[in-house]
C-alpha cells in the first residue's frame, strides 16, 4: 500500500547533494550581513523617529480592513508616550529648596548620626527620632533623652532605670547653637541646615546629573561657613521621586567625619516621645532593659525592635 | 564563537552583534542549502533560496520568541521560501531535467542505477502536494521527528503523520509507474 520507510530512507540517500559554489556562498554572506547591518539602522532610525507610531497613524487614516487594529496599537502607543512624559516630568531633577521642603513637610523620621573625630579616631554613634510638635528621642549607648521644643526634658539610664543626664554627643550635637531651633517646624526654616547650625551656605550644587546613580538619587554639595568646628565640606543625597534626604556627609577639617543616615516611618503613638510613659514603663522589672531602648517603635512590618532572639 | 550555541548567538545578533550574525549564518549555511537543494533540485535554485532565506533570518532574527529551537525556525524559513520559489519559477520539467544531469555530474556513466532512483524520486516528490512534500523531506531528508517537523510546519504531529503516510502511498504509486 505505502512505501516502506527504510526503503524510502534509502532513496531519499540516493539524492546527492553537489558541493555548494564558494562564490555564491561568499555572496550570500555578504549579502545577509549587508542586510542585518541595513536593518540595525532602520531599527535604530525608528527609535529615533517614531516611525513605526507614524506609519501607524498612517496606515489608520488610509483605513483598510486592519484599521481596527492599527487604532488599538496606536492608541497603546500614544497613551505609553503619554504615561512616558509623566513618568519623566514626575522624575525631574528636584532643586536643593524642593529637598528642603520636601524634607520640611514630612511629620515624622529618624536618623542615625556616624561621627569621626579625626581621620584616625573610633566612629561613634547615636540615634534620633523626630516626631510632631518638635519632640525629639534620642539614644546614645544606654542613654535614652527626651526633648521637646528645644529644651532637654529627661534623661534615662537603662543600666541603673535611673534619671540621668544627656550622653556626650547627644549633649555636644543637640545643644549645639541652632540645632533645636532649627528643628522648630516652621515652613520656612530648612531642616536640613539644622545639622550644620544653619550655616550651610546659598552655594548648593547638584553634582551628580549624568551618572547612572541619578536615575533614582540626585547628589547636592555645599559648604557651611567658618564655624566652632571649622568649614565643612558637604553632600547630601536625597531620593529623586520622593525628594526626601536619605544621607548626609559632612568631611571636617584633619578627617572629621559626619555621616547621617535617614529613615521615614509612620507617626509613633503620643508615649514614643513622652518621658513620663517611659519611665513608668522603666520602673516595670517585666520589661527588660534591651527592650526598653526602642521601646514604642514599630518598623514596617509592625516588628518591634530590635529583636531579642525570642 | 564557536563556543556560543544558536540562542546565544541569535541574542548577540539582534543586540546588533555582526560577527555573531555572521557566525549564525556560517553554521547552517550548508543545512539551509542541503534542504533546499531537496526542494528545488537544481543548484543555482537553492543558492538562491539559501541567500532568501538568510535575507529573512536578518530580518527576521528579532521575531525569532524560542518557543522551538532555532534549527526548526529555520527550516521553516527555509521550506517557506522554498515553496515560493517553486511556485514562481518553476517550470517543473526543467527542473526535473537539470535534477538528472546534476545527479549524473561527475560520474563516467551518466546514469547509474542510484541516479535513476533520485531521478525517480525526485520527480514523484514533485507531484505529491505541497504539503506532504514538506513533511517527507523534513522526516526522510532532514531526519527531523514527527514533533520537529510538526512545529516547522505549523501543525500538530498527528498530521504530519497523516501528511506522511498520505505522502508513502502516492510515492509507492508514482514509482511504480515510473518503472
Amino acid at each position: 500500500m505505502t512505501m516502506d520507510n527504510d526503503k524510502l530512507k534509502k532513496l531519499m540517500d540516493t539524492i546527492q547533494v553537489p558541493e555548494p559554489d564558494e562564490k555564491a556562498r561568499e555572496k550570500t554572506l555578504k549579502v545577509a550581513v549587508e542586510e542585518f547591518h541595513r536593518r540595525q539602522k532602520a531599527e535604530e532610525k525608528k527609535v529615533k523617529g517614531f516611525s513605526r507610531l507614524r506609519r501607524l497613524m498612517d496606515k489608520t487614516l488610509r483605513g483598510g480592513p486592519i484599521m481596527r487594529k492599527h487604532l488599538v496599537i496606536a492608541g497603546t502607543a500614544i497613551i505609553c508616550i503619554v504615561l512616558g512624559v509623566y513618568f519623566f516630568v514626575g522624575n525631574s531633577t528636584p532643586t536643593w529648596a524642593e529637598v528642603n521642603q520636601s524634607f520640611a513637610s514630612y511629620p515624622y523620621h529618624a536618623a542615625t548620626v556616624y561621627l569621626r573625630r579625626h581621620a584616625f579616631s573610633e566612629t561613634l554613634s547615636f540615634e534620633f527620632w523626630v516626631g510632631q510638635g518638635n519632640r525629639i528621642r534620642v539614644r546614645e549607648g544606654n542613654r535614652v533623652t527626651f526633648a521637646k521644643k528645644g529644651t532637654f526634658v529627661k534623661t534615662f539610664d537603662l543600666d541603673t532605670r535611673q534619671e540621668s543626664y544627656p550622653g556626650t554627643l547627644t549633649l555636644e550635637i543637640l545643644k549645639r547653637r541652632g540645632f533645636m531651633e532649627h528643628y522648630d517646624p516652621h515652613p520656612s526654616t530648612p531642616k536640613i541646615d539644622a545639622m550644620f547650625s544653619g550655616r550651610i551656605n546659598e552655594n548648593v550644587t547638584m553634582v551628580n546629573g549624568g551618572s547612572r546613580i541619578s536615575k533614582d538619587i540626585v547628589v547636592f554639595e555645599a559648604e557651611s561657613d567658618e564655624g566652632q568646628w571649622g568649614r565643612w565640606k558637604i553632600r547630601i543625597l536625597a531620593m529623586r521621586s520622593s525628594k526626601l534626604p536619605i544621607r548626609i556627609s559632612a568631611f571636617g577639617e584633619a578627617g572629621m567625619r559626619i555621616d547621617v543616615v535617614y529613615s521615614y516611618f509612620r507617626e509613633p503613638p503620643e508615649s514614643f516621645f513622652d518621658p513620663e510613659a517611659y519611665e513608668a514603663k522603666l520602673k516595670d522589672p517585666s520589661n527588660s532593659a534591651y527592650s526598653l531602648l526602642y521601646m514604642g517603635i514599630e518598623e514596617p512590618g509592625k516588628k518591634s525592635i530590635p529583636h531579642e532572639g525570642r | 564563537m564557536d563556543i556560543y550555541d544558536d540562542i546565544e548567538l541569535v541574542k548577540l545578533s539582534v543586540d546588533g552583534d555582526t560577527e555573531a550574525f555572521a557566525h549564525l549564518v556560517k553554521r547552517h549555511y550548508m543545512t539551509v542549502y542541503r534542504a533546499s537543494y531537496k526542494w528545488c533540485g537544481i543548484r543555482e535554485g537553492e543558492e538562491d533560496i539559501a541567500q532568501e532565506v538568510f535575507i529573512k533570518l536578518a530580518q527576521k532574527l528579532k521575531t525569532f520568541r524560542q518557543k522551538s529551537s532555532f534549527k526548526t525556525w529555520l527550516y521553516r524559513i527555509t521550506i517557506n521560501t522554498a515553496k515560493d520559489f517553486h511556485r514562481k519559477h518553476a517550470i517543473q520539467h526543467t527542473y526535473e531535467t537539470a535534477f538528472a544531469l546534476e545527479q549524473g555530474r561527475g560520474n563516467s556513466t551518466p546514469l547509474l542505477d542510484e541516479h535513476l532512483d533520485a531521478v525517480r524520486l525526485y520527480k514523484a516528490l514533485n507531484k505529491l502536494p505541497e504539503k506532504q512534500k514538506s513533511a517527507i523531506l523534513l522526516v526522510f531528508a532532514e531526519g527531523l521527528n514527527h514533533r520537529e517537523a510538526a512545529q516547522v510546519l505549523n501543525c500538530s504531529e498527528t498530521t504530519v503523520s497523516w501528511r506522511i503516510f498520505q505522502a508513502r502511498k502516492r510515492l509507492k504509486k508514482s514509482m511504480e509507474h515510473e518503472i
